[in-house]
């Protein structure tokens, strides 16, 4: 379970998030909202990205207090990836298997499901947006975490790459790990049963 | 410079030249640096008759320039990849003599250095009589550049296709997994070349300066002061470090990694950072400086680098952290004329160590871009 308490981030003197309260139970979140809303900043929160005030808690471990502990607990796949271009696809994906304990196998596995075998060993300055965003959600996969933080996965993924996505989400879910999914295109489509649909809007997050 | 040929300058040739810079200046100073002034020219001469008369010779040089040509076409096609550049492909439009034409330009002026020296070798070659070899060594010249302009039209002309040569250099691209430091550095070397050729050309003139007219057994704070102002010749350079870390990298604050994991790879890029300086103070050993006041001077400049690198948390916008570490430069400076670097070597790693557990999470890296935030 995520639990929020007391949440506040600004830029500037713009409020972005003001959350006194809020739990996501585990399963599968679909976390709503316009442009600018917020959702961004809220999955950079709870994945030890961003700064903010408050606490954010997973199964009781506390980000601020136990910072090594909790990012154990939750990996996050940003909406649009950036990574130096000189690097290449295989360099990311075993420096996520060494910091996330990740097994050859499983990275093996996330390559076939995703498609990405056959590019993986170029640089990524070479890679389009769309095998960008594969080798993103891949290394997100990677490791033992208990939740999985998918921010806009949809976007710039090719049709069929869709059911890929959605068999390994169900797959990981069925493993007990847990996900928050933003997503301005509609989850039923990717044949998910969302656990529950919450929306944030004027700084508040609210059940939807 | 015709508008068809400046997109090539700009994308192609200048950041050949500004990234392979280093490579440059070590063949600079292995044909010129090595031998005394007054027998350079002889020396040449003996080289360039020596691969006039020698066909082994002769074809290992040969080698070594088809190696060049290869690392020129590897370039422009590695260049032409990123998506940046997928405009060149608009390329395709002009007609194939139009397009050999303009690549001819590009070719002339990416392998000068060798066909410079070929000239050369040929006119030596005609004064000494060895038109066989002169002939060989132009005619192998003129081919590579056939070559390299063929195989950049047709990358022009099929992007989409994995030809021969992309397998080649797939097999050329290295296959072992950069460790973090080696990332910071290579990440230094493509982001600004001339910066990194220009602080250490000044950093090794000035060691060499000093090493060379310190007394034997010279007071050690000469040597410290030396290698403070090496580290504040950093200071911007482990700024934009920061900031890469904070933009291309910011991933890394999402793993489980201790402040020591993380620390380790900035320390061990600091140490590979100054390497060619600790080494060049080797030069100075047994007779100015002990092997113990080598491994304190290096320790020093380590402990100043990674003490600038913390500043960052403090001092998170260029505008404010340059000041703060010429600030801290003053501080250290009076410091070190007060006998204190032994003190300083402990002190500021420990502060490096405490900023870093302290502040690193409590830094947004949106701060480092120029946002405010909390």
């Amino acid at each position: 379970m995520i639990e929020i308490l007391k949440l506040q981030k600004q830029y500037g003197q713009q409020v972005i998030l003001d959350l006194p309260s809020y739990q996501f139970l585990p399963g599968i979140h679909w976390l709503k909202g316009g442009n600018g809303s917020g959702k961004t900043t809220l999955m950079r929160v709870i994945s030890g990205l961003a700064t903010f005030s408050g606490s954010i808690k997973i199964k009781g471990i506390d980000q601020a207090t136990s910072p090594v502990a909790y990012r154990n607990l939750v990996s996050y796949a940003e909406a649009e990836p950036l990574f130096p271009s000189f690097l290449r696809g295989t360099e990311l994906i075993n420096l996520y298997q060494q910091a996330r304990k990740g097994s050859e196998q499983q990275s093996g596995k996330l390559l076939a499901d995703f498609g990405i075998g056959g590019f993986a060993n170029q640089p990524v300055g070479t890679f389009s947006s769309g095998m960008l965003k594969k080798l993103s959600l891949a290394l997100a996969f990677i490791g033992q975490q208990q939740w999985i933080l998918l921010d806009e996965p949809l976007v710039t993924l090719e049709d069929h790459a869709l059911p890929t996505l959605s068999s390994v989400i169900q797959d990981h879910h069925r493993n007990g790990i847990s996900f928050l999914i933003t997503s301005h295109q509609p989850l039923d489509g990717l044949g998910l049963a969302v656990t529950s649909v919450h929306r944030i809007k004027d700084s508040q997050l609210i059940p939807a | 410079m015709s508008p068809l040929y400046l997109p090539w300058f700009k994308v192609i040739v200048l950041p050949f030249y500004q990234r392979h810079a280093g490579l440059f200046l070590f063949g600079f100073v292995l044909l010129f640096g090595l031998v005394e002034s007054s027998q350079l020219l002889h020396f040449h001469l003996a080289l360039m008759t020596g691969m006039l008369t020698s066909w082994v010779m002769l074809s290992l040089v040969t080698a070594s320039w088809a190696v060049y040509t290869l690392k020129v076409i590897h370039f422009i096609h590695k260049e032409l990849q990123l998506r940046p550049n997928q405009f060149m492909l608009l390329y395709q439009l002009l007609t194939q003599s139009e397009q050999r034409k303009l690549l001819w330009k590009v070719v002339l002026v990416l392998l000068e250095p060798v066909w410079a020296y070929v000239v050369i070798l040929m006119a030596v070659g005609i004064y000494f009589e060895q038109y066989l070899a002169s002939l060989f060594a132009g005619s192998a010249v003129i081919l590579l550049m056939i070559a390299t302009v063929e195989a950049v039209r047709h990358r022009i002309n099929h992007p989409e296709q994995v030809t021969f040569g992309n397998r080649l250099f797939s097999l050329l691209t290295p296959t072992f997994h950069r460790p973090l430091p080696l990332i910071f550095w290579t990440q230094s070397w493509r982001h600004q070349p001339w910066g990194v050729i220009l602080t250490k050309l000044f950093n090794l003139f000035a060691i060499y300066l000093v090493s060379s007219n310190m007394d034997d057994h010279a007071d050690f704070r000469v040597g410290a002061l030396t290698c403070l102002a090496v580290a504040v010749a950093h200071s911007s350079w482990i700024f934009e470090m920061r900031r890469f870390e904070e933009q291309q990298l910011v991933f890394l604050r999402n793993f489980p990694w201790s402040t020591w994991q993380r620390l380790a790879p900035i320390i061990t890029w600091t140490c590979l950072m100054i390497l060619p300086e600790a080494l060049l103070w080797l030069r100075a050993l047994d007779d100015k400086i002990t092997l113990f006041q080598w491994l304190a001077l290096y320790g020093w400049t380590v402990a100043v680098m990674l003490f600038f690198h913390s500043l960052s948390f403090l001092r998170p916008t260029m505008e404010s952290y340059l000041p703060a570490t010429l600030g801290a430069f003053l501080v250290l400076f009076i410091l070190v004329l007060f006998k204190a670097v032994p003190l300083l070597v402990v002190l500021l790693p420990v502060w490096t160590l405490v900023l870093w557990h302290r502040r690193y999470y409590q830094t947004d890296p949106a701060v480092m871009l120029g946002r405010s935030t909390r």
